[in-house]
């Protein structure tokens, strides 16, 4: 647990020091007239300040009590949510080309079948039904606007 | 127009046709969304933000108002039923509520939580009417020294209340600001941190930031554990608490709604903390102390009211300061940006429908809340067992469509996919993310109002302090800061909001 938030501290101080790097090569101005830099550097210095106290009081041992020594993902199934992410990701990325419906209908199988396992019957029907209505309710009647794909669907 | 004016010109626009009908769906989606679990007014009205442009804007945030009290409403009914919170603010509810269903007392719980809202929503309905207009007029004289100081002062209270440890608070808040510059610099227009993409270009919207952050990130923690849920099986008849239940409960409920309604006025409160602090005023005003978490019905009654009333209090610095005291009223002034409306002192004005609008509605849907849950809790209570793999896939894409409907933009999802991750890590490692969300949402008006002062004070730093509104708030941050002591007696009185709230 400790390691944890040790390397997510760690990680809070780089990214400070890159967005400090960063603000750098933006117009700082000075402190009576700000440029676009001026903010983004100090409080990129000021998470680089903060994190360290917080690497600091790591080092002294003081860690909230609330906080579990246990793994924090012990005895969770973590590879679902990899999954998912995946899914939705290649969700976004195929949307435009594959169009709302077969686009959702592929993720909404996946989803029943491989996430929380339903009969594939259910699963089937279920993304048929939910990407149908979800069109229906929102491309044509509540007329939001939903990519066609290639195949005009 | 003196405020009974106001109030019938109000209740002349909530009661259209189709602002009625507005109020009604934000209360029955904000019930809905109440009721189930992993899924909180603040995803919701992000997901419902691009719909919304289609309706005027009155109606848009009549109904996204309807959403968030009408999620308290929601709430409660699992917290009674089931002794899961279907929100945070109705985690109190379960202490007591839960008890009294195992009585066999189901029925008078989610009676007196109904009606305790009810008349709770009216007291915080009735405070915003009086409070806002003269808040309004003062704060029409604020130049932008005056909303920087209010603004540092608000930061030090979101970080200050946060639940768990300050400094992570802090940094969550530094990254907050910093997510906040992204995009084209206010003043000189000059693309930060955009690498040339053009989605980043647009700044980072605040609707993939709060959907990762509160819909989908809350997603991946329900799946990665297998959810459970058994609806207590109780005899749900008998809705209307007894004569004794309404003289033990008539005083919490007007305590919790006063309380409820002060306290959501201030920054980083929200609606969570003042059912605590009701639950352990009513444990200390009580001549028996110790029926509290045994099924009581002043524990009930008095958290409810309070949560209930929260949401109107906290829609006082919006209207009157545009200013929002918490992320439910950071998506809220979202929703009226996107229309065009400049939430703020100038909004009664230019904008008296709006204004008087909304606040009437909430009154409206108070009495719709009231009607739709008393008959319906069967219902809602058999949505409870609709099962998690059939309901997550569903909230999963309600997220989709709404990030993608903002702007037509798929890269949007993929935004929305890292905060995701970054909730979900968040989460687990114990960092918050009301501070990052608010931070984010009032970094653009503080660095806008920082430099547009030095701008007008050409320079001069100690601006801040020459007015005295600007300086009596940062002094009154340093104080915060610096002393300790308040902090005990805080710490004290609101100690079991601290662990409850994450």
């Amino acid at each position: 647990m400790k390691r944890y938030q040790i390397s997510c501290a760690l990680f809070l101080v780089l990214f400070g020091i890159f967005i400090c790097w960063e603000a750098r090569k933006l117009d700082m101005g000075r402190v009576v007239k700000p440029g676009p830099g001026f903010l983004p550097f100090w409080l990129g210095l000021a998470l680089i300040i903060v994190s360290l106290a917080l690497l600091f009081n790591y080092g002294r041992k003081k860690i909230d009590p609330s906080l579990s020594s246990q793994d924090l993902w012990k005895g969770l199934h973590w590879e679902k949510v990899l999954y998912s992410l995946v899914a939705l990701l290649l969700y976004a990325l195929f949307l435009e080309t594959l169009g709302y419906i077969l686009a959702t209908f592929l993720l909404m199988v996946f989803f029943f079948r491989a996430i929380e396992p339903q009969r594939w019957f259910v699963a089937i029907s279920g993304a048929v039904v939910t990407s149908f209505i979800t069109y229906a309710l929102f491309k044509l009647w509540l007329q939001v606007q939903l990519p066609v794909g290639l195949w005009g669907m | 127009m003196d405020l009974f004016q106001c109030i019938y010109y109000g209740f002349s626009v909530s009661l259209e046709l189709g602002n009625l009908f507005a109020c009604f769906m934000g209360v029955f989606i904000g019930t809905l969304i109440g009721v189930l679990p992993g899924l909180g007014p603040v995803a919701t009205m992000s997901i419902l933000l691009p719909i919304s442009f289609k309706m005027s804007a009155t109606s848009a945030i009549i109904m996204m108002a309807g959403i968030f009290y009408g999620a308290m409403y929601g709430g409660s009914t699992t917290s009674i039923l089931v002794n899961i919170p279907g929100e945070a603010a109705s985690v109190v509810t379960c202490l007591d509520g839960y008890q009294m269903a195992r009585q066999g007392r189901a029925g008078p719980a989610l009676g007196i939580s109904a009606f305790g809202s009810f008349i709770a929503g009216t007291i915080g309905v009735l405070g915003l009417m009086v409070l806002a207009p003269p808040l309004a007029a003062v704060a029409l004289k604020f130049g932008p020294p005056e909303i920087f100081g209010i603004l540092i002062l608000s930061f030090t209270m979101v970080t200050y209340l946060a639940s768990g440890s300050k400094l992570k608070a802090v940094a969550m808040a530094i990254l907050g600001l910093i997510l906040g510059t992204v995009g084209l610099d206010p003043i000189v227009v000059t693309p930060r941190f955009a690498y040339g993409s053009i989605t980043l270009m647009d700044g980072i919207g605040l609707a993939p930031l709060v959907m990762g952050l509160f819909g989908v990130s809350e997603v991946f923690l329900n799946i990665e554990k297998t959810v459970k849920q058994e609806v207590f099986q109780t005899d749900l008849k008998g809705l209307l608490p007894s004569k004794q239940d309404w003289k033990d409960s008539g005083k919490p409920i007007v305590r919790g709604g006063l309380l409820g309604f002060l306290l959501g006025i201030l920054p980083g409160i929200g609606a969570i903390i003042p059912t605590f602090i009701s639950y352990a005023l009513e444990k200390r005003l009580s001549k028996h102390p110790e029926k509290f978490g045994k099924g009581t019905i002043e524990g009930v009654a008095g958290p409810e009211a309070a949560n209930n009333a929260a949401t109107a209090g906290s829609m006082v610095p919006l209207l009157t300061l545009g200013i929002p005291p918490n992320v439910v009223m950071a998506v809220l002034m979202g929703a009226f940006l996107t229309h065009g409306v400049q939430p703020g002192p100038l909004l009664m004005k230019e904008h008296p429908e709006i204004f008087w609008g909304v606040i009437t509605s909430m009154y409206t849907g108070n009495a719709l809340l009231l009607l739709l849950n008393l008959p319906l809790i069967g219902i809602w209570v058999k949505l409870l067992k609709v099962p998690y793999g059939i309901l997550f896939p569903l909230i999963l894409l309600f997220c989709l469509i709404g990030v993608f409907s903002v702007a037509g933009n798929a890269w949007d999802i993929v935004v929305m996919l890292a905060f995701a991750v970054i909730g979900y890590l968040m989460k687990k490692f114990d960092y918050e993310p009301a501070p990052l969300v608010l931070a984010f949402v009032l970094g653009r008006m503080a660095e806008e109002s920082i430099r547009q002062s030095l701008v007008l004070s050409r320079g001069d730093l100690l601006v801040f302090f020459k007015h005295p509104i600007s300086c009596v708030s940062i002094v009154l941050a340093f104080i915060l800061i610096l002393s300790p002591l308040v902090r005990d007696l805080l710490k004290k009185a609101i100690g079991g909001a601290r662990r409850a709230e994450g």
